[in-house]
């Protein structure tokens, strides 16, 4: 499965950059891949381009806040979850989005 | 025939105590009497009367009106004329900013708990004291005089004239042994008004009209000036109402040395003294082994006894006339004078706060006064002397305390201002002498004086000329004063046998005035052998480099000299033609102009070729982000203001000479002065970048129990080492941020962190638990490590923000969690974590 993910934080430090990192193990480990957007205090990085969009299958928004340029997903399906959760438990949110 | 002046009164702060005074000097060396009157509110003063000048409450734009009348009219008319034009204008300076009542910013987070009673007020003097009280408000009214027997007003004058003198005496024996220069400063203040003129004369008519006593009529005509002085409107005014009463006080108290009831405090024990206010008199005449803190209900930053407790380390909180009136006698109080609050009965979680608090401060002043007792030098080991600049002896004591390695630049004009005469030799030889054996083997660089016609002295009849400072100054109005000049150099050779004196002379622009000045030295030097008279024949003699031409002939101008001290700012404001008072020019006043640093490199370079000593006296110094500049140029000293010493070291620690020529090579050949300066602020962020992570910042094995004080040991840690400035705000900041929910992450790690204006530089602090702390963690299990990020609000740095994403990262990694927690000391940790960011 393609899968395309962003991740933000109230402050933009630290739970972004933690987010994206457990994402993307848990996603490789489960033989997915994935490509993940961080929205922090350095801005946009690893932006999503609209080639990444259009071969993914699904979004994950691990975001505490509200996450910018989320028009791109237009019609797509998008799970949403606490940026907390991302960090706590990545392999079950992967897991749930099915085959 | 008397003479007029007309102007408009042009200082936007109104006529205050500083130009009153100057004019008053301006009047004062005339036999014509001169008047003041101001057409606006028709008030006329005496201006040979500070005190009568002010009362004639003059504002920016009032016409007003000078007459002059007597025998010296025609010169008094010019003098004054060329005082309004030229110095009248430039001597305002805003009265200091009062610090606005801190009832905004929010309490520590220690002092919300339910039952703790705090007063806010005003922070006047840092630090934090606790004692009982001991309530002083009573105090005032000073001696009784309604029944004092009095004699004949013959008789009554001549008591007045016997109390004068032994005031004035009093005084000058008390400022010659002040204990700092801001005693000196308040003492000075206090016989300027003994000495003023109307004062005396309001006095002597209170006894002559309306038969008077002597000590009546001192306390009528102190009334009547207070009341002009409370009136004015001006709230620094206002503050000298307190000196006006103090000097009125040792006036009644020599009239009737029996009689007067001496209303000190005296502390029997350990105490803060809580009045209504204080004079200035009655603070110093306080036991400061007993005097723990000072609470005034009034009392605002300029007033001479809240300068004094600052001086004098004394913690202040004024402004707090509720808790005056509430507060018992003998009541335990905390006077917080870092946050302007007052603690009553503290309980013991707030006693346990201050404790805190205190040892925080502790660590703070310890680890400053280590790097001042420090000498300065590079990371590589290059030592460069950082001396002061002084203008007084009081200011030589306190530079050296501050870490001085010496005097750079002792300025002498103050010397010879405000006086109708030259000093003598010996007064200079005295001055100079005590200068050099306060410093020891350190060095004492004397400037010959420099003055030009745009500083008031009027003994040297400088002419005033279009442009002073292109003009006839410094050692080019030597030859017209050879007398002035040659006991000058007398005092610094006599100085010279009781320690390491060298004598500088100002403004030299050719090889020529060096051969003169080394003939004026060495024709002293032979007076003085002749005489028998002991000095140091091999006294260092140097010039300071301010005009321009001396960078292109240094290698003829350094074989002759001992040394050289850069002056930085004549130096700027000469090669490139720009002075900086003017606003409409000021922008281009930067010393990062390529041209100005390529003029200082030619300058060391030319020096040191010739094995000369090259020091560098002027702002620039100070700048931090110029440090690595003035390194990488080889100076041998840098001298700056006092208060700048300290900070100047550590930057100098921070730099590696290789890296500091690099730099100065390539500001060199920059194009523009942005250019060179967005290079010093990359070079900058790179040196912080590296210290975002240091052993200080890591305690293993904290006995932290509770996040509260987890969070509080953290952000102390990273107080303690100059990183934060404002702890209450950085904590709060990281609270707010775990509200949103808690940044303990799982696996026994939380991330606490912020983003706040409190932070002074972008830091990482590692704290770890063996007991675990509850943190509300998101998979339920206790902390046992934490680590706070907190990042500067005003300049996180770009990369710093990199390291820590990288961080973030990195502390997902099992592995490398694991080696964090079994980490076994902080050089460990430190490591780990720089590794941890330099691999990924």
């Amino acid at each position: 499965m393609n899968i395309v993910a962003i991740t933000a934080c109230p402050t933009g430090i630290a739970h972004t950059y933690m987010a994206a990192e457990r994402l993307e193990k848990a996603a490789r480990r489960l033989g997915h891949t994935i490509k993940v957007e961080t929205q922090g205090a350095m801005g946009i990085e690893n932006e999503l381009s609209a080639d990444d969009i259009a071969r993914a299958d699904v979004v994950i928004l691990a975001a505490g806040i509200a996450v910018r340029n989320r028009d791109r997903f237009a019609g797509m399906r998008i799970v949403e979850v606490p940026v907390q959760d991302a960090i706590k438990d990545p392999e079950r949110i992967v897991a749930g989005l099915g085959t | 025939m008397a003479k007029e002046l007309s102007f408009r009164f042009p200082l936007p702060h109104g006529l205050h105590a500083r130009p009153a005074s100057l004019l008053r000097d301006a009047a004062g060396s005339f036999q014509s009497a001169i008047t003041l009157i101001n057409r606006r509110n028709d008030l006329k003063a005496n201006a040979k009367s500070a005190l009568a000048l002010v009362a004639t409450l003059t504002r920016q734009g009032d016409e007003c009106t000078l007459l002059i009348a007597g025998g010296d009219e025609p010169a008094a008319a010019e003098a004054l004329r060329r005082f309004i034009s030229v110095e009248l204008s430039l001597c305002d300076e805003a009265p200091p900013a009062v610090p606005a009542a801190q009832g905004s910013s929010p309490l520590p987070r220690a002092l919300r708990g339910e039952g703790v009673r705090v007063h806010r007020g005003r922070s006047a003097s840092g630090g934090i004291g606790r004692a009982p009280a001991l309530l002083a408000a009573r105090w005032n009214g000073g001696p009784d005089l309604a029944n004092r027997e009095k004699g004949s007003p013959e008789a009554e004058f001549a008591k007045l004239e016997r109390a004068f003198v032994e005031v004035g005496a009093a005084l000058r024996a008390r400022r010659a042994a002040a204990a700092n220069n801001t005693e000196r400063g308040v003492l000075n203040a206090h016989l300027a008004i003994l000495e003023d003129v109307e004062l005396k004369a309001k006095i002597a008519d209170e006894i002559g009209r309306s038969g008077a006593g002597a000590g009546q009529a001192v306390a009528a005509a102190v009334e009547h000036f207070a009341a002009v002085l409370r009136d004015s409107g001006s709230a620094v005014l206002a503050e000298r109402v307190l000196d006006l009463r103090d000097v009125g006080e040792l006036l009644v108290r020599a009239l009737d040395p029996g009689t007067a009831r001496d209303d000190r405090i005296a502390l029997e024990r350990d105490a803060v003294v809580v009045a209504q206010t204080l004079s200035p008199a009655h603070f110093l005449a306080l036991d400061k082994a007993r005097l723990k803190g000072l609470v005034l209900a009034r009392g605002g930053a300029t007033s001479h006894t809240v300068i004094l407790a600052r001086a004098l380390g004394v913690p202040c909180v004024t402004g707090v006339a509720e808790a005056v009136r509430t507060l018992r006698d003998g009541q335990e109080i905390v006077v917080d004078g870092e946050r302007g609050l007052l603690v009553a009965d503290p309980s013991p979680a707030v006693s346990e706060f201050y404790d805190a608090e205190n040892a925080a401060l502790r660590t703070i002043r310890e680890r400053v006064e280590r790097t001042a007792a420090r000498d300065a030098a590079t990371s590589d080991g290059r030592r460069i002397e950082v001396a002061a600049n002084v203008s007084s002896l009081a200011e030589v004591q306190e530079a050296l305390v501050a870490g001085a390695e010496g005097v750079g630049l002792f300025r002498t004009e103050l010397l010879f201002m405000d006086r109708a005469e030259a000093p003598s030799e010996d007064e200079q030889a005295e001055v100079f002498a005590a200068a050099a054996r306060l410093a020891g083997a350190r060095s004492v660089i004397i400037r010959t004086l420099d003055v030009g016609g745009d500083k008031p002295i009027p003994y040297l009849h400088l002419p005033e000329e279009r442009n002073p400072f292109l003009g006839f100054r410094a050692i080019r109005t030597y030859a017209a004063h050879p007398g002035i000049v040659a006991a000058q150099i007398r005092a610094c050779l006599r100085a010279s046998a009781c320690g390491n004196v060298k004598i500088m002379f100002p403004m030299v622009s050719s090889l020529d005035d060096v051969r003169m000045l080394r003939g004026l030295v060495a024709a002293e030097m032979e007076r003085l052998a002749a005489a028998g008279v002991p000095f140091d024949r091999d006294i260092g003699v140097g010039v300071m480099v301010e005009v321009p031409s001396l960078a292109f002939v240094m290698d003829q101008v350094a074989r002759e000299v001992d040394f050289c001290s850069i002056g930085s700012n004549d130096l700027l404001q000469y090669l490139l033609a720009v002075d900086r008072d003017n606003q409409l020019v000021a922008h281009l006043y930067t010393p990062f102009e390529p041209a100005f640093l390529r003029a200082l490199a030619a300058v060391c370079d030319g020096a040191h070729a010739c094995g000369r000593w090259v020091g560098l006296c002027g702002e620039l110094g100070g700048d931090p982000l110029a440090v690595p500049l003035l390194v990488g140029l080889g100076l041998d000293e840098i001298s700056v203001g006092c208060a700048r010493v300290s900070a100047v070291k550590s930057a100098i620690a921070g730099c590696a000479m290789p890296e500091c020529r690099q730099l100065l090579e390539s500001a060199m050949r920059q194009e523009t002065a942005a250019d060179v300066e967005a290079l010093l602020r990359a070079f900058a962020a790179k040196r912080a970048d590296r210290s975002l992570l240091a052993e200080d910042l890591v305690r293993l094995q904290s006995r932290s129990r509770t996040r509260d004080e987890a969070i509080r040991e953290l952000v102390g840690l990273l107080r303690t080492a100059g990183r934060v400035g404002d702890p209450d705000r950085v904590e709060d900041a990281i609270w707010q941020r775990e509200e949103t929910y808690s940044t303990a992450v799982g696996f026994g790690v939380a991330i606490p962190h912020c983003t706040s204006e409190g932070v002074l530089a972008t830091s990482i602090a590692v704290a770890s638990y063996p007991a675990g702390v509850e943190w509300q963690s998101l998979d339920g299990s206790p902390v046992t490590m934490a680590i706070l990020i907190a990042v500067n609000a005003n300049d996180p740095g770009e990369t710093h923000l990199k390291t820590i994403a990288a961080l973030s990262r990195k502390l997902m990694d099992d592995e490398f969690r694991a080696s964090l927690l079994a980490a076994a000391s902080a050089a460990e940790v430190v490591a780990l974590l720089r590794s941890a960011v330099e691999v990924s």
